[in-house]
């Protein structure tokens, strides 16, 4: 080694710790899809005048969409070793 | 109507209950058997952040503007999809550094800057105040409503002692000094409130379903037959699409869940019980769904609801914030709306208590302590034992805090709807963001940073949306929201440079945002931080690198024991004080406290403790002045970050190499058994060979012996000998060369020849060549074989030996006469299959895997037939060079079959083996 082994050198990836492992980026990407799926223009897209089984499509979706997120937050989190 | 008196009671009743939930939290706790060692019961107490605001708020909402009000919900969800990453970064910065409040943490992350907390806990304050008058306002609307459902509404006394909001305000304050203001603790963490507020979670939860599930099945006929109903009113079928026959505000939309994205972090009371009042890390595995899934339960029925009130109420004018009391009372179900009033004083009563003592810890401990400090009669030299001041402190900030809230209920609140209110205060501490999300992962956010842009962000807010909410309710002139200060239209609070088409909110935010984020960065930007700050911001930002052992400690000077210990005693308690010492003693290896080194680590050990009593502001302080410090540069930072470093590199270094010796260890313990048993097998093998070369040899010698001392020994005699010792030769001979061929073939140094073998053609010489053999022992041979075979890639020779070696072997067992032996010859897709089947005793079943081993041979010891016992071992070699396998089926009696199997393309090399093509 030419350099001096600092702090800094003996331990790469420090920085990349917080951001590392497939279940972090999992979460992310799941953060970003509720993200997505709530805001414009995709939530305007259930905004119909339908019923999903005599409740009105509008709620509904939202509901539902909100419980898929949480189904799939509570799957990663229950079952961290499936990576 | 309730009996005022039957309110009362009931609700006292709950308060009472509650406490004895809490009672029994901070009594098993002091037992050691946590009540709230759990994850659900940590997700429960999350759930704190549902309010008064959710329990009559949401339907005021709903009822006005269908889902707007499930922004606050979506927003606290999505940051706990985060949670993981992000909470549990503050749970281990707040567990090894002891903070106890927000204040204290962002202060900590900043150089333990007092200006700073002190200001963090004033936006707090100023924030905060709005959210409990707004808990105060719905529980004494629900009290009037439920007694007196005539005045709809709300109507506050003409004087204060006529006003139930200010009676409530009173016991609400009172229960939080109970709860959180009785003793002292280092940590600030209280078993027994959390206990108290997870079971406030459950109640208002189940009273709000019960609710929901008696309008919609109850007045209605079914979630189906309300939704067909409301549907056939056009001002409530809008309520159930997006637009609303208006334009959809999506920036409203984006701000308020962003708003409530970041206020279920950084609203004191929930970074309280998320942070501060967590048990293990491990639990927040199970609270970042579990609290989701809350919201969404206890929200499933508010847009019913709503529409049920609209619909069941009709023309009739009613505040929708009440329908969850007013549509049971108008049902006549007393007792129902009973229980939803005590579900909604549930809610109002878990914020204000954890709310008031996370705030009141840190007014306590961020703005007066440090003040106190300075006064001459609390200076840090001066002998008082201070825990009492500080709980006196404590108490005073929480009926402080409960009675701004009060003055603020009468100031704003009557104007405003309950989710305004609460939105004004989410905006306030939406202004920590930019520098503790910063300080988590920024290195380069500096204590200069961090003030203007708290500042800025904090003024901003101020500016733009608490002074029009207080000119709005009659308090100031609204002149200058309309045409701005001095008349400056540009300044208009609600307009800023002319700024136009966002709702007040999203325009606070905006601005407040902007300017905070402009400023922290942009000032963080500007000069590089002092050492002091740098070693912080490295300690919170690499917090999961850090263990107990190898933090580094920056701290420089000079401590004397007995220095520090008084200030513990001073600020603890005399008792705990000595047993903090006693246990840092014999941690330390030291055989009393007196003995203990005052080196750096002591210090940092006295000043965390004291963080936990008094934040780490003051705590900074306090050492400061009981100890002689050097200042430190910012290289003696970097210097201590490098030893601390190094120490952790080599102590990695040494688990490393400890871990590979270990390995090593293994693996040579497994190769000595491999050589034991390779050892054994040699000696038996040894002890084989000899005896079976002793009998011929034996034979031979006496023989030899015999026509040596005989010189008359007749001719036909000692030719008879003479031919037995040949034979007895002969198979010296073939037992030495099938030894050497068997080691050979195990070293891998035998040659084989490879080619494209005729197999028909193979058997049929084999069985031609043993044909002399067979006739000598009456046995008629058999051989059946397809009529054209694909040639094999193999070596002739070897198979060849095989064949003779199966034949032989079946010639020494056939009975005598009427023998029978038959080959067989067959394929398929794999490979070749040949059997050679005898009709002879057949093999044991135990023997059968044995025959293949060397020197076993078939037959016992009595009648065991010529031969080596190395001719099946052999066999096997071969197949299994070329990639097949040999085995036997037999029953005993029935004869035995030797069936081997050779794939056509299985040749596997072994590794020293030589292989030569085509050199026959």
């Amino acid at each position: 080694m030419g350099w001096p082994e600092t702090g800094r050198g003996a331990d790469p990836g420090k920085e990349a710790r917080v951001f590392e492992g497939l279940g972090t980026q999992r979460l992310l990407a799941l953060f970003f899809t509720g993200w997505l799926l709530f805001s414009f223009p995709l939530l305007g897209l259930w905004d119909r005048d339908a019923t999903l089984l005599g409740v009105p499509l509008f709620p509904a979706a939202l509901f539902i969409l909100w419980a898929l997120l949480i189904a799939t937050l509570a799957w990663w989190m229950e079952h961290p070793d499936q990576k | 109507m309730v009996s005022p008196a039957a309110v009362i009671a009931a609700s006292f009743a709950y308060l009472l209950l509650l406490f004895a939930v809490a009672y029994v939290g901070d009594w098993r706790a002091r037992q050691g058997r946590s009540v709230i060692d759990s994850a659900w019961i940590y997700a429960l107490s999350m759930a704190v952040y549902c309010t008064a605001w959710t329990y009559f708020g949401s339907v005021g909402r709903a009822a006005s503007g269908g889902v707007w009000f499930l922004p606050i919900y979506l927003g606290p969800t999505l940051a706990m999809v985060l949670g993981w990453v992000v909470i549990r970064k503050m749970i281990r910065i707040a567990r090894v550094y002891r903070i106890t409040s927000i204040a204290d943490f962002i202060a900590s992350r900043y150089g333990k800057s007092p200006l700073l907390s002190g200001l963090v806990t004033l936006i707090a304050v100023v924030g905060i105040v709005p959210y409990i008058a707004l808990q105060l306002k719905a529980v004494s609307a629900g009290y009037t409503l439920l007694t007196a459902p005539g005045s709809a509404g709300l109507a506050p006394g003409r004087h204060w002692d006529s006003d139930g909001a200010f009676y409530v305000a009173l016991i609400l304050a009172g229960f939080s000094m109970v709860f959180g203001a009785r003793q002292l603790d280092t940590t600030e963490r209280h078993e027994g409130m959390v206990a108290a507020i997870a079971f406030e979670s459950l109640v208002k939860l189940v009273a709000f379903l019960a609710v929901g599930v008696f309008v919609v099945y109850g007045l209605f006929d079914g979630l189906t037959d309300l939704f067909a109903r409301a549907r056939a009113v056009p001002a409530l079928a809008n309520l159930l699409r997006l637009e609303q026959g208006a334009d959809f505000s999506w920036a409203q939309w984006f701000a308020q869940i962003l708003l409530s994205m970041l206020s279920v972090v950084f609203l004191p009371r929930q970074f309280q019980v998320m942070v501060v009042e967590n048990v293990r890390e491990s639990h927040l595995r199970r609270a970042v769904w579990v609290f989701p899934l809350y919201m969404l339960v206890i929200n499933l029925f508010v847009l019913p609801i709503a529409l049920g009130g609209l619909l069941y109420f009709g023309s009739t004018p009613m505040n929708a914030e009440n329908f969850v009391l007013s549509l049971p009372l108008a049902a006549g179900q007393n007792a129902l709306a009973l229980f939803a009033f005590v579900g909604g004083l549930s809610a109002a009563t878990g914020m204000v208590i954890v709310e008031t003592i996370a705030v009141s810890t840190m007014v306590s401990n961020e703005l007066v302590m440090p003040l106190l400090l300075r006064t001459r009669q609390f200076r840090p030299g001066a002998g008082h034992d201070l825990t009492r001041v500080l709980l006196g402190v404590r108490r005073t900030a929480i009926l402080g805090l409960m009675l701004l809230g009060y003055s603020y209920f009468h100031l704003a609140g009557e104007a405003y709807a309950l989710v305004s209110i609460g939105l004004v205060s989410f905006a306030a501490v939406a202004q920590f963001a930019p520098a503790l999300l910063g300080g988590l992962y920024w290195k380069g956010g500096s204590p200069t940073g961090a003030l203007a842009g708290l500042l800025a962000g904090f003024s901003m807010w101020v500016y733009t949306l608490m002074l029009p909410s207080i000119a709005k309710s009659g308090w100031l002139g609204t002149d200058f929201l309309e045409h701005g200060p001095w008349g400056l239209t540009l300044l208009r609070p609600e307009q800023l440079l002319g700024l136009r088409g966002l709702d007040g909110l999203t325009h606070s935010l905006f601005w407040s945002m902007l300017v905070n984020i402009v400023a922290y960065v942009g000032i963080s930007l500007w000069r590089a931080p002092s050492g002091q700050v740098a070693s912080q911001a490295l300690l919170f930002v690499d917090v999961y690198d850090r263990s107990a052992a190898s933090s580094p400690i920056f701290w420089r000077g000079q401590a004397k024991v007995p220095d520090l210990l008084r200030l513990c005693e001073r600020f603890l308690g005399a008792g705990k004080a000595r047993s903090l010492f006693e246990t840092y003693a014999a941690r330390a290896g030291a055989a009393q406290v007196d003995a203990i080194r005052a080196d750096a680590r002591l210090v940092h050990f006295v000043e965390t403790q004291l963080a936990g009593a008094v934040g780490s502001a003051s705590a900074r302080l306090l050492v400061a002045s009981a100890v002689e410090e050097e200042s430190l540069t910012a290289e003696d930072v970097l210097r201590m970050l490098d030893e601390a470093s190094q120490l952790r590199a080599h102590s990695r270094e040494l688990e490393e190499k400890s871990e590979s010796l270990e390995r090593a260890t293994a693996e040579l313990r497994q190769a000595n058994e491999q050589l034991k048993s390779l050892d054994r097998l040699k000696d038996d093998f040894m002890s084989s060979v000899t005896h079976e070369l002793r009998t011929p040899l034996t034979s031979i010698r006496a023989l030899a012996e015999l026509m040596r001392d005989d010189a008359q020994m007749p001719p036909a005699q000692r030719r008879q000998f003479i031919d037995i010792i040949v034979t007895e030769t002969e198979r010296l001979t073939r037992l030495v060369n099938q030894v050497l061929d068997m080691a050979k073939i195990e070293s891998g140094h035998a040659q084989w020849h490879t080619s494209d073998v005729d197999l028909r053609a193979l058997v049929q010489q084999a069985v031609s060549t043993t044909t002399e053999l067979f006739h000598e022992r009456q046995t008629q041979v058999d051989v059946v074989m397809p009529d054209q075979l694909p040639s094999l890639r193999c070596d002739p020779d070897r198979l060849m030996q095989v064949l003779l070696n199966l034949l032989s072997n079946a010639a020494k067992f056939v009975p005598v006469p009427g023998g029978r032996v038959t080959v067989r010859l067959d394929h398929d897709a794999a490979g070749v299959t040949i059997s050679v089947r005898d009709n002879g005793p057949g093999v044991p079943r135990e023997q059968q895997a044995l025959i293949f081993e060397r020197f076993r041979q078939g037959g016992d010891g009595a009648n065991r037939p010529q031969g080596t016992g190395l001719g099946l071992p052999i066999s096997r070699q071969i197949v299994e060079h070329f990639g097949g396998r040999i085995w036997i089926e037999s029953k005993p009696r029935q004869g035995s079959s030797f069936v081997f199997q050779l794939p056509w393309h299985g040749l596997a090399p072994r590794p020293g083996a030589t292989q030569q093509g085509d050199t026959t």
